[in-house]
């Protein structure tokens, strides 16, 4: 079954029933989750008195992140802001493959382990490349 | 301390200008970064990667509530935009700054270009209906791919799929090379090329642009081309002033905007051009 225009009839070509509401919300909730984690970790970088032009960034270490939430350090928070706001696409195409892999729609869910193999190359490529 | 606030400053009002004139951010990020505030070249295109993301998203999922996004044909050229994202990704960190500028500044010169004329067309004609839109496409079709029937939505059937794939890929590379959403070619490729109303090229390109945008960001991201001080403030800046550019859309005169930030774009242009010749 697929989502109806607002006066009952089908819509062609649309996703099946939910999914397409069910991604809305991963994409809302993904961007005000990674949004929030982005200001709080700027308030703090404010509060700490760091120039962010001036000093050299903390790399990404996913091993300190908890400790670096806990001790309230900016670039735990700005770090995990980054993180979700970059995930928030990836968890939409999951959805949707997972919504059509439910469907039976094959063809679909092929295009969507596409993209998701992809951004899995995109990971090795950006971890090995010097 | 001031420079954050400025940073938020500045993708405030890069997210009420680019909501208000239907631009990604991009296209306002990369400059402010690289000519406000004098970061490298291949850092604004990092954190403005992220930016576009929020934007993206904050923006996809009304446009599939409202069901104007197709979501089927926007996973198709994921595949092409999301491979062009990569590739550029890996290709931008062996090239120098310099030619980056250079192609920034030609993409801005033809988005400034692009504004003058929608901005100058007296009478435009009325928007073709979707299915208008379908029969002409139709007409032009080649035979039935069982592809395109299930990719299609109300009224309209995407066609020239090769070429929709190829152009995604060059999508992909220039969002990757010069971190914009890429808007600026899906829409032409879906609406001419493929036959899609505009309405739904525009809402589809939206939709695509957080999956090509996060392929290249994980390569930024992990090959340390990211500044989380300057990303921070400056994506927070720009995700609120979406919210407030698209409140204000209806009470501003949008044609006199054009036409003052015409000007800002070219230059922007100029700019960047100096930067690219050293």
């Amino acid at each position: 079954m697929s989502a109806t225009t607002p006066d009952g009839g089908p819509v062609v070509g649309a996703a099946p029933a939910g999914v397409e509401a069910q991604i809305a919300r991963i994409l809302a909730l993904g961007t005000r989750l990674g949004i929030a984690l982005l200001a709080v970790g700027s308030l703090l970088l404010v509060a700490a008195g760091i120039s962010p032009l001036a000093e050299d960034w903390p790399p990404l270490d996913l091993a300190a992140l908890p400790a670096d939430l806990l001790a309230l350090r900016p670039e735990g928070f700005l770090w995990l802001g980054l993180l979700v706001t970059i995930a928030t696409p990836l968890l939409r195409v999951t959805a949707a493959t997972l919504g059509f892999a439910r469907a039976g729609e094959r063809r679909m869910v092929l295009l969507g382990v596409a993209v998701l193999v992809v951004i899995a190359l995109a990971v090795v490529a950006g971890a090995t490349a010097d | 301390m001031i420079v954050g606030l400025l940073l938020a400053a500045g993708g405030f009002g890069a997210g009420v200008f680019g909501s208000l004139l239907g631009l990604g951010g991009g296209i306002l990020i990369v400059p402010l970064l690289t000519v406000g505030f004098g970061v490298s070249f291949r850092e604004a295109v990092g954190v403005s990667l992220v930016c576009v993301i929020v934007t993206s998203s904050a923006a996809a999922g009304v446009y599939l509530e409202r069901h104007l996004a197709n979501l089927r044909l926007g996973m198709l050229l994921e595949v092409f935009t999301a491979t062009g994202a990569l590739v550029g990704g890996l290709v931008a960190f062996a090239l120098p700054e310099q030619l980056l500028a250079g192609l920034f500044a030609i993409l801005l010169a033809y988005t400034a270009i692009s504004m003058l004329r929608r901005g100058r067309a007296p009478a435009s004609p009325p928007p073709a209906t979707t299915d208008e839109l379908g029969a002409a496409d139709a007409g032009a079709q080649p035979p039935t791919s069982s592809l395109a029937d299930e990719i299609a939505g109300p009224g309209y059937r995407p066609g020239r799929l090769v070429a929709g794939a190829g152009g995604s890929l060059g999508a992909g590379v220039v969002s990757a090379l010069l971190g914009v959403g890429g808007g600026i070619v899906k829409v032409p490729l879906m609406h001419l090329v493929m036959g899609v109303p505009l309405k739904v090229a525009t809402a589809t390109s939206n939709l695509m642009i957080g999956v090509t945008a996060a392929a290249s960001a994980i390569v930024y991201l992990l090959r340390g081309g990211i500044d989380p001080y300057v990303a921070g403030p400056t994506a927070v800046g720009v995700f609120v002033g979406a919210m407030v550019g698209s409140r204000l859309a209806s009470r501003i005169h949008v044609d006199l905007l054009r036409l003052l930030f015409v000007g800002v774009l070219a230059l922007t242009a100029v700019q960047m051009t100096l930067r690219a010749l050293g």
